[in-house]
């Protein structure tokens, strides 16, 4: 009974959908290359999240073979193709895509993207990332905003505020800013994310060194703004005679400002 | 042509054309030298303004860290002692992204454009009023785009821009003068 409704919605509908067919076809011959590729892309995430996963993996994979066709950036093209391997469960070639990424080319816009590609990358994520920062750092160039490390450092935090991280994963990222730290140490933001993300594993005093270096190597205004009323909140629950001796270091650090009563 | 006679100039071109009150004037020509003294250039049609980033300082905080700035500030201890009290984190982080960066960090975008808000301790739902404000701004500014005074108007807030090119953007004198002088 349902299947002989429809028919027949269908068959006397069958002008307008046709209609409709004609206005898509001429929307999407008319919209940019790059709008076309998210088009897909989303597209594609659309189905493989309503379970549809053959046609999801045909639209993934119309998107690796045309990317490079289309008139867009050479960063968009390899960012959506490594998007769409990682989707299909390719995950090497998509690391390799994110490799070929080249560093001098990153520019403001780019670095959010190369960032929130690094977010994606969940599996392999300190290896490429590490590999990634090391190779950015050697050919670190002044128009660069960020260096790599700094890049790879805020996909941490990225990751760490998703809460998809377990607690070993965590430490290695840590871990591995560390070091990232020690070969760029008078980066006084390395040393903030370093503060952030002791600050959030409850690890005070290492949270008080980093803050302190980061201070130390003259960061921004609103950075050390930052710093200042986080130690507040750190020492506060600190032990007294400790609390007092950081208040002593960071003392010469203080400025003074218009606040809201308290 | 001295600075004050600059922003007269600029008042003037704005008013019968653009703005009702002289308040929109002052945030709309704040966020034009805003963004052209971050980006370090000239403004024109083209320029994309510029809203503060503080994602990853915001969002990076532990939730301890949101509740620990919510009961220390006592106008915001009184304004949110229900969301505190119930320790509704997810209304609290809301609001902690503009108010951290308006209160603690001094963000010099936020900081002019909420500067009545924060005069009078009338911070409760805070986002809401910076989401409609900003709005507002970006309305006003999209309409000076497509106007036919902008040329004339984009040379103004050059000149006003030139002025105060070895002045700090976050001086606090600089936002004063530009209200004041606008109301």
């Amino acid at each position: 009974m349902i299947t002989k409704i429809s028919g027949r919605l269908f068959l006397k509908n069958y002008h307008k959908l046709f209609l409709l067919i004609l206005i898509s076809i001429f929307f999407f011959s008319c919209v940019s290359p790059q709008t076309r590729i998210i088009s897909l892309f989303n597209k594609a995430k659309t189905l493989k999240a309503g379970g549809r996963i053959k046609e999801s993996i045909a639209y993934f994979k119309t998107i690796i073979e045309e990317a490079d066709k289309e008139e867009i950036s050479p960063f968009l093209k390899k960012y959506y193709k490594a998007l769409s391997y990682l989707e299909i469960g390719e995950d090497e070639k998509a690391l390799n895509e994110i490799e070929k990424i080249s560093p001098p080319a990153v520019g403001f816009r780019e670095e959010f993207l190369l960032l929130k590609s690094i977010y994606f990358l969940k599996k392999g994520f300190y290896e490429i990332s590490k590999e990634l920062s090391e190779n950015l750092l050697k050919t670190k160039k002044n128009n660069l905003k960020f260096s790599a490390a700094e890049i790879y450092s805020q996909s941490l935090i990225f990751l760490l505020r998703g809460e998809e991280l377990t607690e070993k994963e965590y430490l290695s990222g840590i871990k591995s800013i560390e070091k990232l730290t020690n070969k760029d140490f008078s980066s006084p933001l390395l040393h903030y994310y370093l503060f952030s993300l002791y600050l959030n594993s409850k690890e005070r005093e290492k949270a008080l060194t980093e803050a302190i270096l980061s201070l130390e190597f003259s960061i921004g205004e609103i950075y050390k703004r930052d710093i200042l009323y986080s130690i507040k909140f750190i020492l506060k629950g600190m032990d007294k005679k400790l609390a007092e001796k950081y208040e002593k270091i960071l003392r010469r650090y203080y400025g003074t400002g218009n606040r809201v009563e308290r | 042509m001295n600075f004050n006679d600059l922003l007269k100039k600029f008042y003037d071109l704005v008013k019968p054309h653009l703005l009702s009150t002289q308040k929109e004037a002052a945030y709309i020509l704040f966020s034009l030298i805003y963004t052209a003294l971050k980006k370090n250039e000239r403004v024109n049609e083209n320029t994309k303004i510029i809203i503060p980033r503080l994602s990853t300082i915001v969002s990076s905080k532990p939730d301890d860290f949101v509740l620990f700035f919510f009961e220390e500030n006592k106008v915001l201890r009184k304004l949110y002692q229900k969301e505190i009290r119930e320790k509704d984190l997810k209304t609290l982080r809301e609001e902690f992204k503009i108010l951290y960066p308006l209160i603690e960090l001094k963000e010099p975008f936020l900081c002019f454009i909420l500067q009545d808000e924060l005069k009078e301790g009338n911070l409760y739902r805070i986002s809401k009023v910076y989401k409609n404000k900003r709005k507002k701004i970006l309305k006003g500014i999209k309409k000076i785009k497509t106007s036919k005074i902008k040329d004339n108007l984009f040379n103004t807030i050059n000149l006003i821009v030139k002025a105060f090119a070895e002045e700090i953007y976050d001086n606090k004198n600089f936002r004063e003068i530009i209200f004041e002088k606008l109301s």
